[in-house]
């Protein structure tokens, strides 16, 4: 399997993961999508990572290390999401993008 | 030196998030004086000597090392950054006081914390000397932000604040999409080698586009403005002054670095 078959995965989940975050209103798909685009992204530092293989080496070892960084980062934003979403459902009840939340929190929880 | 400027807010925050109570407003008062000397001994040395201050982190020098750089533009914004947190912090003391009777109240201990945490991954940001230190200051600096903007816990900030996020974290992934494509052009992501080996070609305008496009979308230049409206009206006031006044100025720091 050469580089550019897991480079153009790469750059599909990144589309994939962009179209998913801005057109979908549930929030859960939002963030969701945004671990398909941070995935897209380590794909491509991968890739980058072989080209960069000098004889030897299996893989340049700078990306794998920008890569292991920016997974726990990818992590900790989406248990920040999460707990702000938990919360969001928390107060209004529902979990999808709304332009009145104001009104939503006063309906309170499952609209009683 | 340098170094110190990142570590003494951040230890701040630490300690205010381990001692509670009313201590943390008591620690973060007490460590902006501090962090103001120590920026203000930054820049009083850059201008004694001339050149911009480096540190190597580990005594490993480029490419292989990390290097904190301060020349003037990175001293005068962590001038002007400790200066406002000050003005911040005196403000918000009436705002975020901790009320009588009660040994710790919610939004006074986040404030403060986070006030800390802004402060120190801001001046990671202007003093990081390579494409990477960037991207993860920069990523503290939204994490730190976006329960500023949620504070009170009301159903239209919590929204914001998620909007905030997810428009922030997009914005950081397109700036690490352009860092990974300028590597895999060049071979390194420290700014002052980068300097000497960048000529046009179509990987290194790609990533150009891509990493501005990804800091206007935190920076909030239209087009991609569209979280800063509620984010900002939500929060409370002082919040909402260190927001605007730093956290957008922080991503936007960066462009002009590239």
């Amino acid at each position: 399997m050469s580089a550019a078959v897991f480079g153009l995965c790469g750059a599909a989940a990144v589309g994939l993961g962009l179209y998913g975050l801005i057109t979908h209103p549930q929030l859960l798909r939002k963030i969701l999508a945004f671990n398909l685009l941070g995935a897209g992204v380590f794909l491509v530092f991968g890739v980058v990572a072989h080209r960069g293989a000098a004889a030897g080496f299996g893989g340049d070892p700078v990306p794998q290390a920008l890569v292991i960084t920016g997974m726990v980062v990818a992590f900790a934003a989406t248990a920040l999401a999460v707990a702000l979403l938990l919360r969001l459902f928390q107060a209004t009840g529902s979990a999808t993008w709304r332009a009145d939340a104001a009104s939503q929190a006063s309906d309170g929880p499952a609209g009683t | 030196m340098l170094v110190l400027a990142i570590i003494v807010p951040v230890v701040g925050a630490l300690t205010a998030f381990i001692c509670g109570g009313r201590w943390t407003e008591r620690i973060a008062l007490a460590s902006m004086p501090i962090g103001l000397a120590i920026v203000i001994a930054i820049l009083v040395a850059l201008q004694r000597g001339g050149a911009p201050l480096v540190y190597l982190l580990g005594a490993w020098s480029p490419p292989l090392g990390i290097a904190l750089r301060a020349d003037g533009l990175s001293a005068v914004m962590m001038t002007v950054t400790a200066a406002v947190v000050c003005a911040v912090g005196i403000f918000a003391r009436a705002d975020f006081r901790t009320p009588e009777g009660s040994s710790e109240a919610r939004a006074p201990f986040a404030f403060w914390i986070l006030l800390l945490a802004v402060w120190g991954a801001l001046n990671t940001v202007f003093l990081g000397g390579d494409l990477f230190t960037l991207y993860v200051a920069l990523e503290l600096l939204t994490f730190a932000a976006v329960p500023l903007v949620s504070l009170d816990g009301r159903a239209e900030t919590l929204q914001a604040a998620l909007r905030y996020l997810l428009f922030a974290l997009l914005g950081s992934l397109l700036y690490l999409v352009g860092t990974a494509l300028i590597y895999g052009a060049y071979g390194t992501l420290d700014i002052v080698l980068l300097s000497g080996l960048v000529y046009m070609q179509p990987a290194t305008v790609v990533a150009a586009a891509l990493m501005t496009v990804g800091l206007l979308a935190k920076t909030a230049l239209f087009p991609l403005h569209l979280w800063l409206p509620p984010a900002h009206a939500g929060a409370p006031a002082a919040a909402s002054a260190v927001l605007s006044a730093l956290v957008v100025k922080g991503s936007f720091f960066i462009v002009v670095r590239l």
